[in-house]
């Protein structure tokens, strides 16, 4: 949690109502932070290093700007094409993610996620996170560092942080958050009011 | 009339009908000579079929509360006078999507679904803003 306190269900739900029905807790908090990667070719990595983490596949959609000209103010067929279109041109299929990185500036985001994923059933991504099938040793544990809701959001550089603990997992650098035999990750993020759905998988090696 | 301090609408060319017409108390659609589309918000050119041949038709100013929060903080401190206020978006019979305040009730009052109808708030002598209230 920020600010390293822990927060329970009776916190959020009586912190104060900030533009219903998101809590005061189902907010960011801005956050000042940096993040940084070092990129290069996987012939090069290879030469460098026996722990990268390789960009396998990326899938990128735009919805509309605007919130009124959206058909589905949720994104929800945005989120789907992108995890569909990333997980078909890695070959891979939601079940071989490890990891599950979902940015989601608000709780919503990450239930709508979970389930255009196929990560879990339609309609079932806040049971599935209340079961605590993503917290740490769930069947999909996912935002191992807490989401921008728990790290704080800087703006772009929260997208790059996520990217930074793709590249820990992958390389078994992840500490306390470290999930056990990590070999694939996916990693989405949108941007602006939430008119674009980014998805992209990593993996241990390339398929 | 009180001075009106939170920011005021910026009429652009293609905007400046629908202003003018709310000022005088009246909702305009903006609407696609060419294609028929019913165009929110206004436009240079419409975006379904791209023709510049665009006009303007009256609509009834009435419509359905599609989704709405109520707004406790957060929002830029001049409006925080008006706290707790509802943000909705409602469907207007014509069949477009706007963005407006639902006013003139208890914010608890507001449910998904309900009808609306515009009503338009004076604030200052250049404009009138077209707000919704709950229709009884």
């Amino acid at each position: 949690m920020f600010n390293k306190k822990t927060l329970t269900i009776e916190d959020v739900l009586k912190s104060r109502m900030i533009t219903s029905p998101l809590h005061m807790f189902e907010c960011n908090v801005l956050a000042d932070g940096g993040a940084a990667l070092v990129v290069t070719s996987a012939d090069r990595a290879k030469e460098i290093t026996d722990k990268a983490a390789y960009h396998i596949a990326e899938a990128e959609a735009y919805n509309q700007w605007t919130i009124t000209q959206r058909p589905d103010i949720l994104m929800r067929s945005t989120a789907h094409e992108v995890c569909t279109e990333a997980l078909a041109k890695a070959g891979l299929t939601i079940d071989d993610m490890d990891v599950l990185e979902f940015y989601s500036a608000y709780p919503v985001l990450f239930a709508v996620m979970l389930e255009e994923s196929g990560a879990c059933e339609p309609q079932k991504g806040a049971r599935f996170v209340f079961e605590g099938h993503t917290s740490p040793g769930g069947k999909k544990p996912a935002c191992t560092t807490g989401d921008a809701l728990s790290k704080g959001h800087n703006g772009s550089g929260v997208g790059l942080a996520y990217d930074v603990e793709v590249a820990r997992q992958l390389m078994g650098k992840a500490g306390a958050r470290q999930v056990p035999d990590c070999n694939h990750v996916m990693v989405t993020s949108g941007g602006g009011t939430g008119m674009n759905w980014i998805a992209s998988i990593y993996g241990r090696g390339l398929p | 009339m009180t001075e009106y301090k939170k920011p005021l609408p910026i009429p652009r060319p293609w905007s400046k009908p629908f202003w003018e017409a709310s000022k005088k108390h009246k909702y305009l659609i903006q609407t696609c000579n060419d294609c028929n589309a019913k165009i929110f918000y206004p436009r240079r050119s419409c975006p379904e079929c791209w023709s510049s041949n665009l006009g303007w038709t009256e609509a009834k100013g009435t419509g359905k509360v599609y989704t709405y929060t109520i707004t406790y903080a957060g929002a830029e401190e001049k409006f925080s006078e008006d706290y707790p206020y509802v943000l909705a978006l409602i469907d207007l019979d014509e069949g477009i999507r706007v963005m407006s305040n639902i006013v003139d009730c208890n914010p608890e009052d507001v449910k998904i679904g309900m009808d609306v109808e515009v009503v338009f708030r004076d604030i200052n002598e250049d404009f009138a803003l077209p707000l919704f209230k709950l229709k009884n």
